[in-house]
């Protein structure tokens, strides 16, 4: 059997200097989606690296703190724990993902940093953290920078890290909105095979839009933004017109053209995001019909 | 806490692995064990004692393929040792070549196929009566093939000591079992002792790769002269244990001026795999159910097998019967549109009014219109399918709807015994008998000697109930012997229709014997009864027909009410209303119990689920499984026994397997408008419905 | 120390054990290999079906998915220590006293999220027991049971003043 060296540092300190000498190292939170990875059928040792560090006595990556603007969330807190802060702190759109993951047990293990970071996670709480535009702190032992959690993965899904980076926190805005939502598609325990989700946020006051985010996930691109809609709501009166609406949508199914593969999966992909950004879109018009 | 295969096993024991093709179809031309270290051995298809194929109920297939390969992952060496790392290891070094073949995985009704088995059936002049037809409706109806997922892998454990083998084996079938091992080894049946350990429910798939795993741990232990475990892992229990096959039905209907049903004509295609049945219950059973409980005065049935290159299929609950079922109930939907009748009463309208078969009483047609009259009662149907059409109507398009999409589906169906009673006369070694001990001892305390195992069915609850309520005992002092071959007689294969059909007739007629004996003689008492099957087969008279009333069919009606979400085409069932007649239930409780839970599983086979395993080599696989539904997607299930206090319990565990998915998929076509014609369904199949 | 052996302390079952393992091996093996304990399963070996959880420091967690590196310290019950141990008398009755559970493959796996559930709320409704449940497949479907015999105790408790 290979040997495999675990590290297990205290500090976020300690982690940085240890991960810059090992930079071959494999970081491990809950590690639930690493471990699928490494298994190897019943029975057997997992396949880990060769050197582990594990970070779940990093006292800095297993907190929470909190300002009036910002909730600042450690990358390897488990996602119970940040549930527990309840729909009032959290927002709500980025509640619902969070508790719909996985199951009760596993969400006991899981890290937000996780799932931002696996592949297979990408219809989970990064759209909801690209609406509110999220940040993630991503530190080596001599720097640290931020980034928006929609330009954090690449096309193929990889996390633009540079080396020695760590991601350590995600800072979530506190900010109001008039209308948020998360839907999700498929997945686990749902019907089908085909996983897409979406989250949207809309800002209104005074019968127009002020601001109005929406998102795809599940989809070739990681986090789908299209900017370009986006700007297009901007200003606009509420309710917003059908005329505009239908516009939208045409554009998006243009956007969406290389975004799913052509089978009766991506067919049925396609067709429901346009029909999540018209349901979005008659949401915001019923909510601002009650706010009048 | 129950013990289950995977917790039993010396801790000396080798662990046994299986090596499998990596390929998925092709003619071997190089098999190569890599040097095997001390304490490790190897079995090839050469080294099989005995016979080579393993064949069960209509089914065969090789324990392990010598020259050629039919299908991924077909088991081709069998390895045993200490330590699983190793072995894991020698699976990796074994060298195969072949020349691979394309395989065709799927049936081709176009064009010339490899044809299996044919059975046909018919009655009247259909031609005539197509001939004469105002009008003809045609359909074509497809399940697909699937898989079950049960949590419990399969596995076996054995002994040999050089002259004698033991097994421990999770099997429904234990002589069944006996049999074949004997037939593999080369070995007196005196030889082999077979201990049934508790099987997770009784599952589709298992019966054959129990079997399988059992010869493969048997042939192991017989070369190493150790004792070996071998238990399937996940990934290759779910992607290589045999699967549920594709049925493809077309069916044609004739009708008269007023939409009256004058001839049909069915063709059933069943996919048989790569090692198909040579004489398949499910083929005969779909055959001969094609038109359920209908009267239908001219009729023609022919069903077909085709040879594929498909996986190995099995013998799955209420296969080839569920299917054809499903086809003329949707079918029926259609006809029912053209006569201008609702569900409800084009089914009263046509429902068979007398028993179609010898022997049946004319009560048959009643019990099938009671409980149909019983669920469109507490459903509150006929109301639900008026709204829901009104709304259908008034609809443009579904998926710009503002609101959630119901709908309401009814359907029909019966289940009976004889295809229980065929299974057992197509293995190898007939056996004809089926025998049930009973042992009265001192203090009053009764075991129960038969060779149905437990399998999640509560069937050893339902006999010691029974044997209580008989001999006025106390339940707490009757038990049932450990399932030995050497300890107990053969009561047949187990499912809860042959526990109840010919089951509990033996132990009721065993505690007869049983009271009359204890007059006269002092504990212990043993009593043992028999039945033969042909008896069983013939018309029975008297004493015997009250006893063993197999002729008879259990029915249920089921309703199932669907709501789905315009933007995702996502279903949820709002209400599933079962109603089920089976005789006299002398278990309610538990009837009740097995019914709610069968109805979700046949909901789950009405969906979809995707499992994605990694093989050899890192590969990748994906497998269409059953939804399990998990405790938060449970819908409102009512269920309802209706007690006809007429004749004995009839087996009723296929009957929500039978019904609910022609229920739901009738739900479906309402609720969206759209004629779905196959099942699974999923949201991807209606939105291919609406492109269409 | 080499580097493929790892000594481990921690609570199994309120007893402090010690184990020598490879960091790689899985609880659910260490469970069922190293200290007999068989009650906790493998169904599906992916963290979905739940036939492996354990309780980890009052949490259920997955034993498929967790590796020895991690163990250290912690407090692992198994469905052994929620049948036998004092400290799980009050919830057991809730959690056993059911007729629901058909072939019982699963039936530790629901024990144990049952009893991460009643840890913290003796008298939940039908809603957060399901939700409870959501992590545990059956493949028997007997899940209204469960239910219904965890919901009967409660208010059975509540009947006679017992918390």
């Amino acid at each position: 059997m290979k040997e495999v060296r675990v590290f297990r540092p205290k500090s976020l300190g300690g982690t940085l200097r240890l991960y810059t000498r090992n930079p071959d190292s494999l970081l491990y939170a809950g590690g639930t989606e690493i471990i699928r990875r490494v298994q190897r059928g019943s029975g057997r040792v997992f396949a880990l690296p060769q050197k582990v560090i594990y970070l779940g006595n990093v006292q800095e990556l297993n907190r929470i703190s909190r300002s009036q603007r910002h909730l600042d969330i450690g990358s390897a807190l488990d996602l119970s724990r940040i549930l527990k802060l309840g729909r009032n702190v959290l927002p709500p759109v980025l509640f619902e993902p969070l508790s719909e993951i996985a199951t009760p047990a596993v969400r006991n293990l899981a890290t937000l940093g996780g799932n931002i970071c696996a592949r297979s996670c990408r219809g989970d709480s990064l759209p909801a953290l690209s609406v509110i535009d999220a940040q993630v702190e991503l530190r080596t032992a001599g720097s640290t920078r931020w980034t928006a959690v929609g330009s954090f993965l690449n096309r193929r899904g990889r996390p633009r890290l540079r080396p020695g980076e760590i991601l350590t926190r995600i800072r979530v805005p506190l900010e109001e909105w008039d209308f948020a939502l998360f839907r999700k598609v498929g997945g686990r325990q749902r019907l089908g095979r085909s996983t897409l989700s979406f989250a949207g946020v809309a800002r209104f006051p005074k019968g127009s839009i002020e601001v109005l985010h929406f998102c795809l996930g599940g989809l070739k691109t990681p986090v789908l933004r299209v900017p370009g809609l986006e700007s297009r709501l901007k200003n606009a009166s509420v309710p917003v017109s059908t005329k505009l609406i239908d516009s939208l949508l045409a554009d998006l199914d243009a956007a969406l053209g290389n975004e799913v593969e052509d089978s009766p999966e991506g067919r049925y992909r396609k067709a429901t995001a346009l029909r999540l950004l018209r349901w979005f879109m008659e949401k915001v018009n019923s909510r601002s019909l009650e706010m009048l | 806490m129950q013990t289950f295969i995977q917790d039993i096993g010396p801790k000396r024991a080798l662990r046994g692995i299986v090596y499998r093709s990596p390929f998925r179809k092709g003619k071997i031309t190089r098999l190569g064990v890599p040097a095997l270290p001390k304490g490790y051995s190897c079995v090839q298809a050469r080294d099989i004692p005995g016979k080579s194929i393993l064949s069960y109920a209509g089914y065969s297939l090789p324990i392990l393929s010598k020259s050629e390969v039919r299908y991924l992952g077909e088991p081709l060496i069998l390895f045993c040792g200490p330590d699983p790392g190793v072995l894991a290891e020698i699976c990796a070094s074994v060298e195969l070549k072949l020349k691979e073949e394309s395989p065709v995985e799927y049936m081709d009704l176009s064009g010339p196929y490899r044809e299996g088995q044919i059975i046909n059936v018919a009655h009247g002049d259909v031609d005539l009566a197509f001939s004469l037809a105002d009008q003809i409706v045609e359909g074509e109806y497809r399940t697909a093939r699937r898989e079950h997922f049960y949590p419990d892998t399969q596995g076996a454990v054995a002994y040999w000591d050089g002259k004698n083998l033991s097994l421990y084996a999770a099997t429904q079938d234990p002589f069944g079992l006996r049999s074949a091992i004997c037939h593999c080894l080369d070995l007196a049946p005196r030889k082999v002792r077979v201990v049934a350990v508790p099987v997770g429910n009784s599952m589709e798939g298992k019966l054959l790769s129990s079997f399988l795993v059992a010869a493969q741990a048997s042939l192991l232990a017989y070369t190493a002269a150790k004792p070996v475990v071998l238990i399937y892992n996940r990934e290759e229990d779910l992607l290589f244990s045999p699967k549920s096959p594709e049925f493809f039905i077309r069916q044609q209907t004739a009708l008269d001026r007023e939409g009256g049903v004058m001839a049909v004509r069915v063709q059933i295609f069943m996919d048989g795999g790569c090692y198909p049945p040579k004489d398949c219950e499910a083929l005969r059973q779909a055959v001969h159910s094609a038109w359920g409980a209908y009267r239908v005065p001219n009729m023609e049935v022919i069903g077909r097998t085709q040879v594929t290159d498909f996986p190995p299929i099995g013998s799955f609950r209420a296969s080839g019967r569920a299917q054809a079922i499903f086809a003329t109930e949707l079918h029926s939907s259609r006809l029912e549109e053209i006569a201008q009748l609702g569900p409800y009463k084009w089914k009263k309208e046509n429902l068979v009014k007398t028993g179609r078969k010898e022997g049946q009483n004319k009560g048959h047609g009643l019990m099938a219109l009671a409980v149909l009259e019983e669920a469109t009662r507490i459903s509150d149907f006929t109301r639900k399918y008026s709204a829901y059409s009104a709304v259908k109507k008034r609809r443009k398009t579904i998926d710009r709807a503002a609101y959630p999409l119901r709908g309401i589906g009814i359907s029909l169906a019966g289940q009976d015994a004889e295809g229980i009673l065929e299974c057992l006369h197509s293995i190898e070694e007939t056996r004809n008998t089926c025998t049930l001990k009973l042992v009265l001892e001192r203090g009053k305390r009764v075991r129960i000697f038969t060779s149905f195992v437990n399998c999640g069915m509560g069937i050893h609850a339902l006999f010691i109930h029974r044997v209580a309520t008989l001999l006025d005992l106390d339940p707490s002092r009757i038990s049932v012997q450990p399932v030995d071959t050497q300890e107990v007689p053969d009561t047949g294969p187990t499912t809860l229709a042959r526990a109840v059909t010919v089951g509990l007739p033996l132990l009721e007629q065993c505690c007869q014997n049983l009271q009359k004996k204890r007059k006269t003689a002092t504990a212990p008492i043993e009593v043992r009864c028999s039945v033969s099957l042909d008896k069983l087969r013939a018309p029975l008279r008297g004493k015997d027909k009250s006893r063993y009333d197999s002729a008879q069919s259990a029915w249920a009606a089921t309703v199932v009410e669907v709501e789905l979400d315009p933007v995702s085409f996502q279903s949820i069932c709002r209400g599933v209303w079962l109603v089920v007649e089976a005789g006299t239930i002398t278990h309610r409780k538990a009837a009740l119990q097995i019914l709610e839970g069968e109805t979700l599983r046949a909901l789950g086979s009405s969906q979809l689920q995707e499992y994605q395993g990694t093989i050899s080599a890192g590969r990748k696989l994906c497998s269409n499984i059953d939804l399990i539904p998990g405790a938060e997607q449970v819908p409102e299930i009512q269920v309802h026994l209706l007690e006809t206090q007429e004749g004995p319990m009839k087996g009723y565990e296929q009957l929500p397997h039978l019904s609910v998915p022609p229920a739901y998929a009738a739900a479906v076509c309402q609720a969206t408008g759209l004629y779905v014609d196959q099942v699974p369904i999923t949201a991807e199949v209606i939105q291919q419905c609406l492109e269409m | 120390m080499p580097g493929n052996v790892i000594k481990l302390r921690f609570t199994l079952n309120e007893k402090q054990v010690l184990l020598q393992c490879h960091p790689g091996t899985r609880l659910l093996d260490i469970l069922r290999h190293d200290f007999g304990l068989k009650g906790t399963r493998e169904g599906c070996g992916q963290g979905e079906c739940g036939a492996c959880l354990v309780l980890m420091n009052g949490l259920s967690v997955n034993s498929c998915l967790f590796p020895a590196f991690a163990l250290a310290d912690s407090e692992i019950i198994t469905i052994e220590g929620i049948l036998s141990l004092k400290s799980f008398t009050d919830i057991r009755k809730s959690i056993t006293d059911t007729q629901a559970y058909r072939c019982g493959f699963c039936s530790s796996g629901m024990q144990v999220a049952l009893a991460a559930l009643l840890l913290t709320n003796r008298e939940p409704n039908a809603g957060q027991i399901r939700r409870a449940l959501s992590g545990n497949l059956c493949a028997c479907g007997s899940y209204n049971g469960v239910v219904e015999a965890v919901l009967q105790s409660s208010s059975r408790k509540r009947r006679y003043g017992r918390r």
